[in-house]
């Protein structure tokens, strides 16, 4: 079993007081809190620093604990023969906490006053977990396999309906799908929480969807209808004589499903100039040069 | 079994988070938590206030933190993710427009 060094762990000296380990704590608590860190491994490391600061601030503990440092085996610690493995221990609202923290402080008063772990009731852990869904799959009902392991004794598969409309972020609820109940309390529960996998064409805005279609400057002179895909089949879509870059079109009900409505489909205009031009192509441009005196930079000239 | 996402009362929130009625009722007045309904013993819950209360949780044991500081973190975190999305957006259609032989 490795032993844990809680000192270091809080970056702190083994005769610190107890008000610097709590400022220790509280330090970097606010870096790796899971919820608020962009750090790399945040949950990894806030629960060791919940660890440490579970024994380091409760005398009693600490008091235990400073001696094992002192004449334990810091390489491989072995647990001496008073301080049986106790696998009630798991159960007590400590299944987050190492191995090495388990072999000791696992008796029932130690329980009683665990941060972060209060025991107002004996529910399992609720769990949250990303479910990534393409685009397409958002337009009818899904239904998904999921292998998990939720800290019983093996994996189980789960099939879970994914409702069509799903939002972006929305979370499905699997009742008791959580961690087990501790000492015969229910289990937690399992969140999937819906991710949009990124679209190669389509950009989503809440139900909207947007798609920039490149024109030839001829088409956006002239006007036309363009084919344009949406995420069920192909629509035309007339673009009118004169159309500039960046203009937008919003065509009704073709963007995701929606429970309610459907969103629409923005479709941006790119106009998009063909490779460098041949002689001919050359003369035509000049043709056009020579008959519209429109300039693009006139308002520098005035104010130059 | 899933799909009726989630209509939950004020005790199911409680119950499921461990957040206690005044804070939880405290959330929904600053509008931190979202609730359907008039008043306490008619309002219902969706699934994501449910992630709000545990991550409410989360933060006032693991930090120690009183109800104002609680609910300012909470609402700034809120902010910071849909600038995140808003921004990643933004990019990622800027990155279609800027896109050479589109």
């Amino acid at each position: 079993m490795e032993f844990k060094d809680y000192y270091k762990i809080l970056g702190l000296e083994p005769d610190t007081d107890e008000k610097a380990i709590k400022t220790a704590y509280r330090r970097l608590a606010r870096k790796y809190h899971p919820d608020i860190s962009k750090e790399p491994d945040a949950e990894k490391k806030f629960k060791e620093m919940a660890e440490a600061y579970e024994v380091l601030s409760d005398s009693n503990k600490r008091a235990e604990y400073d001696q094992l440092r002192r004449y334990g085996n810091k390489r491989s610690f072995e647990p001496p023969p008073g301080w049986q493995q106790n696998e009630a221990g798991a159960q007590e609202g400590y299944e987050d906490f190492s191995e090495f923290f388990r072999s000791f402080f696992t008796s029932a008063q130690h329980a009683q006053n665990g941060p972060g772990k209060a025991g107002f009731n004996a529910r399992g852990q609720d769990i949250e977990m990303e479910l990534p869904l393409f685009l397409e799959e958002t337009l009818q009902e899904q239904t998904r396999n999921l292998n998990l392991n939720t800290g019983g004794r093996a994996d189980k598969t789960l099939k879970v309906k994914i409702p069509a409309g799903i939002s972006d972020g929305e979370r499905i609820r699997l009742k008791g799908q959580g961690r087990p109940g501790i000492a015969g309390g229910p289990a937690g529960d399992l969140y999937l929480r819906i991710r949009y996998a990124p679209h190669p064409l389509f950009l989503v805005s809440g139900r909207d969807l947007s798609l920039t279609v490149p024109i030839t400057p001829w088409e956006a002179a002239l006007g036309t209808t363009a084919t344009v895909p949406t995420l069920d089949g192909k629509i035309k879509v007339k673009i009118a004589a004169g159309s500039q870059t960046g203009q937008k079109l919003r065509i009704k009900g073709k963007g995701l499903h929606g429970k309610k409505a459907n969103g629409d489909l923005l479709v941006i205009l790119k106009v998009t100039m063909p490779p460098k031009p041949d002689a001919r192509e050359s003369e035509l441009w000049q043709a056009l040069a020579a008959h519209n005196p429109f300039n693009p930079r006139s308002d520098w000239e005035k104010s130059t | 079994m899933n799909g009726q996402q989630g209509q939950f009362t004020l005790q199911d929130i409680c119950r499921l988070s461990g957040l206690n009625e005044e804070h939880l009722t405290e959330f929904v007045a600053h509008g931190i938590i979202q609730a359907a309904g008039e008043g306490p013993h008619s309002w219902v819950f969706d699934t994501h206030a449910i992630c709000i209360a545990h991550r409410a949780r989360r933060l006032q044991q693991d930090l120690d933190l009183e109800a104002t500081a609680l609910i300012l973190i909470l609402d700034l975190l809120t902010q910071r993710e849909q600038l995140e999305q808003e921004n990643l957006s933004l990019q990622q259609q800027l990155q279609q427009f800027l896109a050479e032989g589109f």
